[in-house]
């Protein structure tokens, strides 16, 4: 018996599903194995490599810190000595107003660099704000590599699950303007006249 | 307003506990003492002495807002002025401090002034009440 064309036609369609599939088989291996690699290496490696972030910022934000603690009091003392020496030197003051011009910018230095230690001493506090945000990212890493380590992972539930766990947790951290679908305050003035209207 | 008070300051960043110390130096209160979370500093409230409780909001174990409700819970502590320094910024969240009576709350970044401002609003207020 010869082959008919629909046998033919038959041949071809099935070999097709069989290329479709294997094609298909194929990319999911490749997909397996970007996944084994993330999973077992590159998400471990976010989250250390996010730790030493925190862990560098935390360190030059003390060391700042410290830098500032140590010039503040100097930055104090200028002053006071200024009077002391206003006082002791009463009577050459009284006699050249040189003096009294030159005394007056020394001590109008001293007080601007104090504003300014003050102003290095606030702006540490970046490393808190930048701190909350890592450790949040490095939440939702991790909790990426468990999902994907698990059979049956569900991206979509875990992204809930993370969401609420921070929710019920510790606080949701700073705002995200543009992601932040929560109602959030603009600054300050915002806070004070919501808690003004509850009567504090 | 008693510038000798004692004041603990409660957060989980040893940077911030520090900027604040500082700050409240520079504002004349040199009589502080930290703690890094809820549950850190409630042994030291319920040790007594402390004056004033300057806390932050997201912190690991016990969170300040947690804290302010076993604050106001406690016989010994409920008169305590609390004011919350925090980045949380959700309306929703001011009003929950608010109801479990926060006295005051700075959001974070603040500066200097804000600080001042709201520590000396809440020692009027309670000189009014008072």
């Amino acid at each position: 018996m010869g082959e008919t064309p629909q046998d033919w036609q038959g041949a071809r369609e099935e070999l097709a599903r069989i290329t479709a599939e294997l094609r298909e088989t194929l990319a999911t291996l490749r997909v397996s194995a970007q996944l084994a690699g993330l999973v077992k290496t590159d998400l471990p490696d976010a989250q250390t490599q996010l730790g030493q972030v925190l862990e560098l910022t935390e360190q030059a934000a003390h060391d700042t810190l410290s830098a500032v603690e140590s010039s503040l009091p100097l930055a104090r003392g200028i002053g006071e000595q200024i009077g002391e020496f206003r006082m002791q030197a009463a009577d050459a003051l009284a006699r050249d107003e040189r003096l009294v011009t030159l005394l007056g910018g020394i001590e109008g230095a001293a007080d601007a660099v104090k504003l300014h230690l003050g102003e290095v001493l606030l702006a540490q506090g970046f490393q808190d704000i930048t701190g909350q945000i890592i450790r949040r990212v490095a939440g939702l890493v991790q909790e990426l590599e468990q999902c994907l380590s698990a059979q049956g992972c569900d991206i979509d539930v875990a992204a809930r699950q993370v969401r609420r766990q921070a929710r019920e947790a510790n606080g949701q951290g700073p705002a995200r303007a543009d992601a932040d679908r929560r109602e959030v305050v603009g600054g300050q003035q915002d806070v004070d006249e919501l808690l003004s209207g509850l009567g504090i | 307003m008693d510038k000798s008070m004692k004041i603990l300051i409660v957060d989980d960043f040893s940077t911030m506990r520090r900027i604040i110390k500082n700050l409240l130096r520079e504002l004349g209160f040199s009589n502080t003492v930290e703690a890094d979370d809820g549950d850190s500093a409630l042994p030291l409230l319920k040790a007594g002495g402390i004056d004033f409780l300057i806390t932050d909001w997201n912190m690991p174990n016990m969170p300040g807002i947690e804290l302010l409700k076993h604050v106001r819970a406690d016989p010994a502590t409920r008169e305590l002025p609390v004011l919350m320094v925090t980045a949380e910024a959700s309306r929703e969240q001011i009003v929950q401090a608010a109801e479990a009576g926060v006295n005051g709350y700075v959001i974070k970044p603040f500066t200097a002034q804000t600080l001042e401002q709201k520590i000396s609003k809440i020692f009027e207020r309670l000189a009014l009440a008072s």
